[in-house]
């Protein structure tokens, strides 16, 4: 959201501002607005089955997954059921993913001779699609949580893994030969030099790596499992409970936006100093 | 002023720098060698293409060169050597920009001393350069001009024994490098740094030194080394009206447009002039 | 790479590594070539590629023309904004049990959910690419006599089509992950995905279940190299211009 965002801000004296801030704000909103509108007369009046109003969907959505007791937070039982697994084994397989990808991306980053040894097999693990994988996880190590967190942190290594490496072997000769004629000590450069001017890269692979950590979650949970968001699509799907299938879709949407959100937050935080710095001097 | 040199902190000698690839050799230093002498500011000036970067990157350690001997202290390099300092000429990409003026200042010294010692000897590079109010900004939101204080600073945080500087003026608008160029001398007066400084800029060149080593092109040579007498504290107008700068600034262009020393082909008639360049005229002033 | 997978080979062989979950490098590499000359599995992988590629060109007219038209309204950049952000971090396969619903288990379903997966990276990189020509080169346009299409056509788009190209092929990777899921899903044996799994629960070999996955590892290759080579003859200039 932040770069899309901020790239269409107001500008402008004050109090014009505020005016252009409003029918801007407006007109965010405004197709979204119009969509539901319309979604939900069109659907209202002449009741097609597989888009059911956002007057049942949202309700049931409270229903399954916001209904529970004060205690826990309001959060009903699917949410435990499934959100909560999902989340899990989600942000299990990418932690995994990206620390291993960061890691192996600084060393090969920055060493060139093990890189081009190494380059030709990550290139042929990237291309290998993480979906085909899941055949051979199943049959060979079952339907247990290790093998899809395994899985998802496969997926999301290997953005992350490219993004960190071309971070890493493009920040700028100059920076380096400061931190050697200054005599700085490697761990010093390591952490002082290279990593901080690898992170905007990193950043990119990190998003990249939450997408399909998310897609793979979704899919390992198709077959061979007995929870989470993805189960319980399918099984909306095969119960033929049109309603069911969106409210998952509404809440995995939800948590889509929401983790997205936070990485987002992280990064701005994190990169405070790279949004000023003009002209992309260490694109 | 004669070099007051009690030391000798650069002696370079019989430096010689090649490029080899697959298909050929490139001589880029042919036979270099000069000294530089504690406090002195000793400038080396050539036509472009001259490896006159090539050499201040072996002189910093950071280039292994073909040949040749380079020693500080009068002790041969071997790597960066201690006690260096330097300033690049893009100071856009030698800052760190995630850092703020402060830490970049800060950042040569930052293993060596404790944080206390540390922030002092920031604040003083900072003041000196004059920019004690900009420490807490980011780099991105200072001018150019600043830009390159902040990399003087930091050059200079560590006290170094001897400064390198790589064109560092080049890259800013015509009245920033005359207020760095005198910023730099004020910090020489001051502090008495030892600097060795690049430029192909020859008013520069004469403006700052104590000594110039003119190169010729590449495969380069020192053509001559000049003597810069002229008073100190120097000044923009004042020194530049002076007739003797005039006389050494015709010099260096002269040097610098034939290999020969003007000073020298005005010999007794009937001497040869060996070694002029055939490909142009030598326009030599008299 | 040769020396790794000899190494691999080596420990297989004298069983230091497990066989039952990993089979010998060779005999995988083995399969693989076998199956790349198989009718029955380039079959399957035509499937798979159709689909994809049905998806990849809805998605590429689509990504172009709303990222295009993003990139040069901002009013109309500010109504889209929100729904893009609030679609694009649904998994695309999410939405597959529901296509499968209304269209059943053919083309179609998969090739929605590959366009729904696939619209994001070309409909960003055009809006970027539109964004970031240099207002210049429009204003000198502009200076010339053009009109607003004709500048659009002229200057704009041919400055942001590298920029969009880049996200087809991004989102060619993300076409074919989401069409083999998408088979995996439905598990009626269509395509690599459906291959690989019916060879897996079927009791077949190991090998042939890792030999069809590298397989598709060098599908996805060469649909990157074809990319590229695609790219390299497109936009000759961005070599000199650097990425």
């Amino acid at each position: 959201m932040s770069a899309t965002v901020q790239s269409l801000r107001a500008g402008g004296a004050p109090r014009r501002r505020r005016l252009v801030h409003v029918s801007q704000g407006c007109e965010r909103v405004a197709l979204l607005a119009i969509a539901l509108v319309v979604w939900q007369l069109a659907a209202g009046g002449n009741r097609s089955l597989y888009f059911p109003p956002p007057s049942e969907v949202l309700p049931r959505v409270g229903e399954e997954y916001l209904s529970g007791p004060w205690t826990s937070l309001f959060l009903g039982e699917a949410t435990f059921d499934h959100v909560v697994p999902s989340l899990s084994r989600m942000l299990r397989g990418f932690t995994l993913g990206a620390f291993a990808g960061v890691a192996l991306g600084v060393l090969l980053g920055l060493r060139e001779r093990a890189r081009q040894y190494v380059e030709p097999m990550l290139q042929f693990g990237r291309a290998i699609p993480a979906s085909t994988l899941l055949g051979i996880i199943l049959v060979v190590f079952g339907t247990g949580d290790g093998p899809k967190v395994a899985l998802i942190a496969t997926g999301a290594l290997f953005p992350v893994l490219f993004n960190t490496m071309e971070g890493v072997a493009a920040v700028t000769p100059v920076k380096l030969d400061v931190a050697s004629v200054f005599k700085v000590p490697t761990r010093q450069r390591l952490l002082g030099v290279v990593v901080p001017a690898a992170t905007p890269k990193v950043f990119a692979g990190l998003r990249t790596g939450l997408s399909i950590a998310l897609i793979l979650v979704v899919l390992t949970e198709f077959i061979g499992a007995f929870n989470g968001l993805g189960y319980r699509l399918v099984q909306a799907q095969r119960n033929f409970v049109i309603v069911d299938l969106w409210a998952a879709l509404v809440v995995l949407s939800v948590l889509g936006v929401a983790l997205n959100a936070a990485l987002g937050l992280i990064e701005r935080r994190v990169l405070r100093w790279h949004r000023g710095e003009t002209g992309g001097a260490d694109e | 002023m004669s070099s007051t040199c009690s030391d000798v902190v650069l002696s370079v000698s019989g430096l010689r720098h090649e490029y080899r690839s697959d298909r050929a050799v490139q001589v880029a230093l042919a036979d270099v060698g000069f000294e530089v002498g504690r406090g002195e500011v000793v400038v080396v000036v050539g036509p472009s293409g001259c490896g006159k970067s090539t050499l201040l990157r072996i002189v910093a350690g950071l280039l292994r060169p073909t040949a040749g001997t380079i020693a500080v202290d009068g002790r041969p390099i071997d790597g960066v050597p201690d006690g260096l300092g330097m300033v690049f000429q893009d100071y856009s990409r030698s800052l760190y920009p995630w850092l703020r003026v402060r830490a970049n200042v800060e950042f040569p010294v930052r293993t060596r001393l404790d944080r206390p010692e540390r922030r002092r000897r920031a604040e003083e590079s900072l003041a000196a350069v004059g920019l004690s109010a900009q420490a807490d900004k980011y780099p991105w939101e200072l001018s150019g001009g600043m830009q390159q204080r902040v990399a003087i600073a930091r050059a200079l945080v560590g006290d170094p024994e001897l400064v390198l500087m790589d064109e560092p003026f080049a890259s800013v608008d015509a009245q920033t490098r005359s207020e760095l160029e005198d910023l730099l001398l004020e910090l020489h007066g001051r502090l008495g740094v030892t600097v060795l400084l690049v430029t192909h800029d020859i008013d520069e060149s004469v403006y700052l030194a104590d000594r110039i080593v003119v190169l010729s092109a590449a495969p380069s040579e020192v053509s001559a080394t000049v003597d810069v007498d002229l008073a100190r504290p120097r000044d923009q107008l004042a020194t530049k009206a002076d007739p003797e700068f005039l006389e050494l600034r015709a010099r260096v262009a002269g040097l610098l447009k034939s290999k020969r020393d003007p000073a020298e082909i005005q010999q007794p008639a009937g001497a040869p002039l060996e070694g002029v360049d055939d490909s142009r005229p030598a326009k030599v002033p008299l | 790479m040769a020396t790794v997978v000899l190494g691999l080979e080596l420990l297989i062989r004298v069983r230091v590594l497990d066989t039952a979950s990993l089979p010998s490098p060779l005999a995988v590499l083995g399969r693989t070539v076998r199956l790349l000359g198989s009718a029955s599995f380039l079959l399957e992988v035509l499937r798979t590629l159709r689909v994809a590629l049905l998806g990849l060109m809805l998605a590429t007219a689509v990504g172009v023309l709303l990222g295009g038209l993003m990139g040069t309204s901002s009013r109309l950049a500010r109504m889209l904004v929100v729904p893009v952000e609030l679609l694009r971090p649904l998994p695309p396969i999410a939405i597959a049990p529901l296509l499968v619903l209304i269209y059943g288990r053919g083309v179609p379903a998969g090739a929605l959910a590959v366009a729904f997966g696939a619209v994001w990276p070309i409909l960003l990189n055009t809006f970027y690419g539109i964004r970031s020509v240099d207002p210049i080169a429009r204003q000198a346009a502009a200076s010339f006599g053009l009109g607003r299409w004709a500048v659009l056509r002229r200057v704009s788009m041919p400055s942001a089509a590298p920029f969009a190209f880049t996200g087809i092929q991004i989102a060619s990777a993300i076409a074919l992950l989401v069409a083999i899921s998408v088979e995996v899903l439905l598990g009626d044996g269509t395509g690599i995905g459906g291959y690989i799994l019916q060879a897996g629960t079927g009791g077949a070999p190991l090998e042939i279940v890792y030999g069809a996955a590298v397989a598709a590892g060098v599908v996805g290759l060469a649909v990157n190299v074809g990319l590229g080579a695609l790219e390299r003859r497109l936009f000759p200039w961005r070599l000199g211009l650097g990425r």
